[in-house]
């Protein structure tokens, strides 16, 4: 092994021409053996690149024949609009407001209770409610438990008692279950 | 003495060829390194013009991608318009009387109902000396809407057209704000006329409407009210 090291090496001193020769030789079959690889891959994507554009002119061509038709562009304009304008179906707040209405009014008001006032929206029910006695507003069972058992209320707010005369007045703010679940009908 | 002479003149020819051979190579390697800084530009102008193809190359698979899906989306929706088509009368009842049973096999329009309801009731109201086709929108409102013909009772005390501005720049969608002021004997018939408004589907001259905002007094829904009522209908041109 030692041996055949020594005349290599010897080899490569006596003959300096031929062996730069052969490196360079070397090198430059590689370089073209890249280059002529780079023109094979220029080849391909060229070729490739054509038959995809023709392909894509072909399918552009159909899709334009399709969307020029008056039906596409009625579907496409009936798809936009029942995405950007979001109905609030009034068919069914109105129903449920009155729905709403009809369970505050059929509430079991004992006699000498009156409510008034009564305003309704999609979110709160506001009234006013006058009762001679105190006692019917928090009994169990009775105006304030009436309200709470309403499935469609989320939260009952009364600000403040005032009593007139022989009267209790109060103003009661209930608001609105928002979720889906509340069945309305 | 001869056989030294031999071997010397050998020796000289050895000593030439070795020194042409030596020429010979220094000129190839002159040669090659000439080509090679001849062509150097082009060798590194394949590298960017393979990495340019490549970056194009996946440029139209992208578009590619794009364009075959937009042409199986539109496809889809040219098969689904064909088919509404060819079965209006029983898409209606469908949306009005909920008998969808007809409908089973076509799944694609079962799917998107919503969208078939509105592609019937989006039309192009181009007539000739008017903004906007007005007759298909009192006909509408006053045949379907409020059903007067088997209705003659109703009341419409007041109906404006207001200047109709594009709804949505892209799409050409126009909108048209409309004042309604319509009495209502009850609750019922508001609601009638709500429902047609919203969810229910003409045979003919359908309008696409939105509601914006109504009056109505709750408190007092079992008595007859004038209700005020502001929507927006859409069309094409």
């Amino acid at each position: 092994m030692g041996f055949k090291l020594k005349r290599f090496f010897r080899y490569i001193k006596n003959n300096p021409t031929q062996v730069w020769f052969y490196i360079v030789l070397t090198l430059f079959l590689i370089w073209c053996g890249f280059f002529a690889f780079n023109k094979v891959r220029i080849f391909w994507a060229e070729k490739q690149i054509s038959s995809k554009t023709q392909e894509i002119a072909e399918k552009q061509s159909q899709l334009n024949s399709l969307t020029s038709s008056e039906e596409f562009k009625r579907y496409d304009l009936a798809k936009s609009l029942n995405n950007k304008e979001k109905n609030v179906y009034w068919t069914d707040t109105i129903s449920s407001l009155i729905y709403m209405f009809d369970k505050v009014k059929s509430l079991n008001w004992t006699d000498g209770t009156s409510f008034n006032d009564f305003k309704v929206d999609m979110n709160s029910i506001k009234l006013s409610i006058s009762t001679q006695d105190i006692k019917a507003i928090y009994a169990s069972g009775w105006i304030l438990d009436r309200f709470l058992w309403l499935e469609f209320v989320n939260k009952v707010n009364v600000p403040n008692y005032k009593k007139e005369w022989t009267i209790y007045q109060f103003d009661l703010d209930a608001k609105i279950k928002t979720d889906d679940t509340t069945d309305w009908k | 003495m001869t056989q030294q002479i031999e071997n010397n003149l050998t020796n000289s020819v050895s000593l030439e060829n070795i020194k042409l051979r030596n020429i010979k190579q220094k000129a190839y390697i002159f040669i090659l390194l000439v080509l090679t800084y001849l062509f150097w530009g082009s060798f590194q102008d394949s590298f960017s013009q393979v990495e340019a193809l490549n970056s194009q190359n996946i440029a139209l698979d992208n578009q590619l991608i794009q364009v075959e899906s937009d042409l199986s989306d539109a496809n889809k929706i040219n098969e689904i318009t064909k088919t509404a088509e060819t079965n209006k009368d029983k898409i209606v009842a469908c949306i009005n009387e909920k008998r969808c049973d007809m409908l089973e096999t076509s799944k694609d329009i079962k799917d998107n109902i919503s969208t078939i309801r509105t592609y019937f009731l989006i039309n192009k109201f181009d007539i000739s000396k008017m903004d906007f086709n007005q007759k298909a929108i009192l006909q509408n409102i006053n045949e379907f809407l409020l059903n007067s013909v088997s209705n003659p009772n109703w009341n419409i005390n007041i109906i404006s057209f207001w200047v109709p501005t594009l709804a949505d720049y892209d799409k050409d969608i126009y909108k048209l704000p409309i004042t309604l002021s319509i009495d209502f004997a009850n609750k019922n018939m508001l609601l009638n006329f709500l429902e047609n408004m919203e969810y229910k589907l003409p045979v003919l001259n359908g309008v696409y409407y939105k509601i914006n905002s109504l009056n109505y007094n709750i408190v007092n829904y079992d008595i007859g009210q004038t209700v005020n009522i502001w929507v927006d209908a859409y069309f094409y041109k």
